[in-house]
């Protein structure tokens, strides 16, 4: 017994050593840089990328090989944070900034962004509020996305319809839709396609919904961020316009349906089959379905719209944004890995490959190859389409310092509350409004930190709500929210 | 008392065989353990407190718990929890009737494999022959019922073996892959379930429309008198066994109380809401009986507190079946107009109403064969036959052989696997939350685990997480504190 004992003791010395000797900083002498992102196969090329790039600018050791080894670490986002708080986060960290950076956990990367040449300029305007807490930089795009409504133009021409408007009201959506669905499901014992996946499920569906309401002046957070003010008659509006396209005129699938449709899904999401076979006219998604989209045998003609909107025209933009973690033990290696991300190489083989729009815009903008691809005709202008929203009208999510979003879903909650009927539109409002409030009160109570900032932010929002009922001009420095800042200085509402 | 050399070094040894399974407790259990403990009573928080950040972790004494108690989220989870719960008692039962006939031989002779087999054939064939018809889904109904028969053939084909194999498979496949598995299955238009259920629902719903008013109010009026029925023959049963001293007052109250609920409840749920004011009689008669057989006395004296588990778990699942009739009995009398329109499937975990039962429906189909199973089964096999024999020889009914001879003598095993069933329960929940619904929908399928989960790992507030968890704790070492005085530990108890 001690015999085997004594072997079992020594064979598992024996694997530890070999475990630990095939461990990848042992199996090469150069430092190496882990960066945790999603699994994309695209991320094996731009590693590849990234390192020939080093090469190329002369970041090489002795040996002429890139200075630095970059390996991807797959991880979601609830690993990550662990990982980081715990002190053995990725040295680079493709990670929501605003959730992050309270923790501690990024670099400032203002300075350093200066030097290198990738800070807020070498990408978009909306981005600002995406990648910056206080005016500095946490981050850097790796790649772009503002989700809008892509079309198979050949589905609605088989029902006798032309593609969608790029721009359109929700009634014109609603009209549109209607015919659509009554056309495709004709003599048909059950509908079993629709004019468009609902957008009451992930956080792309959230996006249309905030851009809804957004369009008649309204947003989760009022002008200092203090407060959800969401149990409003615009939301309430919203909500019932949601309701009524799902279970009245049936644009949408329920949640049942959609359930029922669910197709194995593949790098780009479940809808996309769907899409492609005819069961959906539309769906939400942003500018990375072609990687698989181009995939298929005989891809869909494409065209692509905005969601439906009153008259503030906007969407919303974000971002996969690099970040340097702040325990990092190579940070003076990881920083070229922004540099890279602003650079040609890696901005033309987004533009190629089709993840997203790339981060640096002027690689994008009047390039044909991005615009309107020669080998992909089926696409159209849909590229050039999102670029633009992108430059133009795009705002970065609802957020604010005080509510940590990171645990339920509130506005998901309502939602939910709506649909399967346990309350109605101005109930589920209320009680949106009512959580998240609560949850605002929870995070200054948790960290009273952030008490004396939130009282000032108070009373300054005292004195815009006087302002605002006296009809007086309001002073921009004043307004925290970027969508009112945004908002009121296209209605002409902010002091010159 | 000195060692000498030889005990020593076995003691080394000995030791040495044990470290490493030790050093795996500590560092793994134990210590996390003591660490949660400690941060139960603190406001650590993820964002205010990591290595990056220079906050003290402060004590914030019962602040976490004073908070716990204050959320009425944290009810609405317990209330999930406790819902899912509601499997065990009807899992037992269930696992229990497996072992029960998974212990009687079911090998068949060889005409009768022959003719199975050629009907089963015959079946797969037939329903072949229909999908190429278009008739996939008549066929599907078919099959699945057929599915049945061929249960069955192969039981009888492979005896016990094969019915002990095919009721264990749930047990070791994969939880996830199984929840995956079912969720498919659940899908509400493409469904299997829904597959088979919608031709038979459009075959039974214009019968059921035609049905007159007045019959479906007649069998509502039938379900209710039945709950009525069972409730106060409860209740006599309760006082009987008080009366013979096999149960304590204790017992006698709280299983009255249990049996008076859905009496007490049929006022506001019953479909007769015009004699809603005469809904006071049943539970108000129930409550005479206990009082006038209070005033009788009784023939044997016992503690107050015997029989206690006999009574929770037999008027509960009586509770429990009557609140399950006082549905049926609304649905019963709603049911032509109903089906006026054509009756739907459940749209299960996409529905509100459903999730939760869709979810308990898995939890149950995976409770019958389970390793309580096999329990029962090692438990069956080791009772004496001598005692069968003695309850044949007094006339016992089978009814009887089973309430006299195997349920005293399975004590032990039920006992066990009710403690176990509790702890789990009270634990479980997260993985089916995670991967069928995500506690949705309306947060109708977030149980406490996926809370502390939630709490503690996406919002950060890992204090409060921990006072969940321990919180948790308390209620699960309360009811085995309560199972452990008051339960049938012992074989004959």
């Amino acid at each position: 017994m001690k015999l085997l004992f004594l072997s079992i003791l020594a064979a598992l010395v024996l694997v530890s050593v070999y475990i630990r000797v095939s461990q990848p900083e042992q199996q090469t002498e150069r430092p190496i840089l882990l960066w945790q992102s999603d699994p994309n196969p695209q991320r094996y090329d731009q590693i590849d990328l990234f390192h020939a790039w080093l090469i190329k600018h002369g970041h090489v050791d002795e040996r002429g090989r890139a200075v630095v080894e970059l390996q991807l670490d797959s991880a979601n986002t609830q690993s990550k944070l662990i990982q980081a708080v715990s002190g053995v986060g990725g040295d680079l960290i493709d990670a929501p900034i605003l959730a992050f950076q309270p923790m501690g956990v990024l670099t400032d990367l203002t300075d350093v962004a200066r030097e290198r040449g990738f800070g807020l300029e070498q990408t978009y305007p909306g981005l600002k509020d995406v990648l910056t807490v206080d005016e500095k930089l946490y981050g850097y795009p790796c790649n772009v996305n503002v989700v809008g409504l892509w079309c198979n133009v050949e589905t609605f021409k088989t029902y006798g319809l032309e593609a969608p408007p790029e721009v359109w009201s929700p009634e014109i959506f609603e009209r549109i839709g209607r015919a659509f669905t009554a056309r495709a499901n004709e003599g048909k014992p059950r509908q079993d396609v629709f004019f468009c996946e609902n957008p009451s499920g992930g956080w792309m569906g959230e996006r249309w919904i905030a851009t809804m309401y957004r369009s008649r002046g309204l947003d989760d957070f009022n002008e200092t961020l203090t407060r959800c003010i969401l149990n409003d008659a615009r939301y309430v509006e919203v909500l019932q316009y949601l309701y009524k396209w799902t279970f009245e005129d049936h644009l949408f699938p329920s949640a049942a349906e959609a359930s029922s449709m669910s197709a194995e899904a593949g790098y780009g999401g479940e809808s996309l089959p769907n899409l492609q076979n005819g069961k959906y006219g539309m769906v939400i998604i942003g500018r990375w379905c072609l990687i698989r989209l181009r995939q298929s045998p005989e891809p869909p003609v494409l065209s692509l719209s905005r969601f439906p909107m009153w008259d503030f025209e906007n969407m919303v933009i974000g971002a996969r944004s690099a970040t340097l973690y702040a325990g990092s033990a190579h940070p003076q290696y990881a920083e070229l890995f922004f540099s890279f991300l602003a650079d040609e190489e890696y901005n033309a083989y987004i533009v190629k490959g089709a993840d997203g729009l790339p981060p640096n815009p002027k690689y994008a903008f009047g390039n044909p190859e991005f615009e309107r691809p020669a080998a992909y005709p089926n696409e159209g202008d849909t590229s050039a389409v999102e670029l633009n929203w992108a430059r133009s009208i795009a705002l970065a999510e609802p957020y604010s310092p005080y509510y940590k979003s990171g645990g339920a879903n509130w506005k998901k909650y309502g939602i939910d509350m709506l649909m399967n009927d346990k309350g109605s539109a101005a109930e589920a409002a209320e009680e949106i409004e009512n959580r998240i409030n609560a949850a605002i009160e929870q995070t200054l109570k948790t960290n009273p930190g952030l008490r004396p900032r939130y009282e000032e932010d108070l009373a300054l929002q005292e004195k815009i709500d006087a302002y605002k009922a006296e009809g007086r001009k309001l002073p921009a420095a004043w307004i925290k929210n970027p969508f009112y800042l945004s908002y009121y200085r296209t209605k002409g509402m902010l002091e010159d | 008392m000195r060692m000498n050399k030889k005990e020593l070094k076995d003691i080394l040894v000995g030791v040495s065989f044990l470290t490493p399974n030790i050093c795996g407790f500590l560092a793994f259990t134990l210590i996390p353990l003591l660490i949660s403990l400690y941060m139960a009573f603190t406001n650590w928080n993820l964002e205010t407190h990591n290595m990056f950040k220079d906050n003290p972790v402060t004590f914030v004494g019962l602040e976490n718990f004073r908070q716990l108690l204050s959320e009425k989220d944290f009810y609405k989870y317990l209330g999930n929890t406790l819902f899912f719960m509601m499997r065990i008692p009807i899992g037992i039962a269930g696992s229990l009737i497996a072992a029960i006939l998974l212990s009687s031989n079911f090998r068949g002779g060889n005409k009768r494999i022959w003719l199975t087999s050629v009907a089963t054939i015959m079946l797969i064939v037939g329903c072949g022959a229909m999908v190429l018809g278009g008739m996939g889904a008549t066929a599907m109904t078919i099959l699945i019922c057929g599915l049945f028969g061929v249960v069955i053939v192969s039981g009888s084909l492979g005896g016990q073996t094969v019915y002990r194999t095919l009721f264990y498979f749930p047990h070791f496949t994969a939880g996830v892959a199984t929840f995956i598995l079912w969720k498919k299955l659940y899908s509400p238009d493409t469904g299997p379930i829904n597959y088979a259920l919608t031709p038979l629902l459009n075959t039974i719903a214009p019968g059921l429309a035609a049905i007159p008013h007045s019959g479906a109010v007649v069998t509502a009026a039938g379900m209710t008198l039945l709950i009525v029925g069972i409730c106060l023959y409860g209740v006599y049963r309760n006082t009987a066994l008080w009366r013979d001293g096999e149960s304590g007052i204790i017992s006698l109250l709280i299983g009255s109380v249990f049996l008076s609920l859905p009496l007490i409840y049929m006022a506001p749920w019953t479909p007769f809401q015009t004699l809603r004011h005469l809904a006071f009689v049943p539970p108000a008669l129930a409550w005479v009986m206990v009082a006038v057989r209070l005033g009788k006395g009784r023939r044997h004296p016992s503690n107050p507190d015997e029989g206690l588990a006999d009574a929770v778990i037999i008027c509960g699942a009586v509770m429990a079946g009557c609140f399950i009739l006082l549905g049926l009995s609304r649905v019963v009398y709603g049911l032509p107009e109903m089906a006026a329109d054509g009756l739907e499937p459940p749209k299960w975990i996409a529905d509100y109403h459903w999730a939760k039962p869709s979810l308990m429906i898995m939890g149950f189909w995976a409770a019958i064969g389970s390793n309580n199973m096999l329990l029962y089964l090692a438990g069956l096999s080791g009772v004496s036959q001598e005692l069968y024999e003695a309850a044949d020889i007094d006339g016992a009914s089978g009814l009887q052989r089973f309430w006299h001879v195997t349920w005293p003598q399975l004590a032990n095993i039920t006992f066990f696997i009710l403690i176990m069933g509790i702890i789990h329960g009270l634990q479980g929940g997260f993985e089916m939350a995670r991967t069928m619904t995500e506690g949705g929908p309306f947060h109708a399928t977030t149980t406490l685990s996926y809370y502390i989960y939630t709490e503690g790992f996406a919002t950060g507030r890992l204090g409060y997480a921990s006072a969940v968890s321990w919180a948790l704790f308390a209620l699960t070492l309360s009811i085995t504190l309560f199972n452990w005085k008051f339960g049938n530990r012992y074989t004959n108890d």
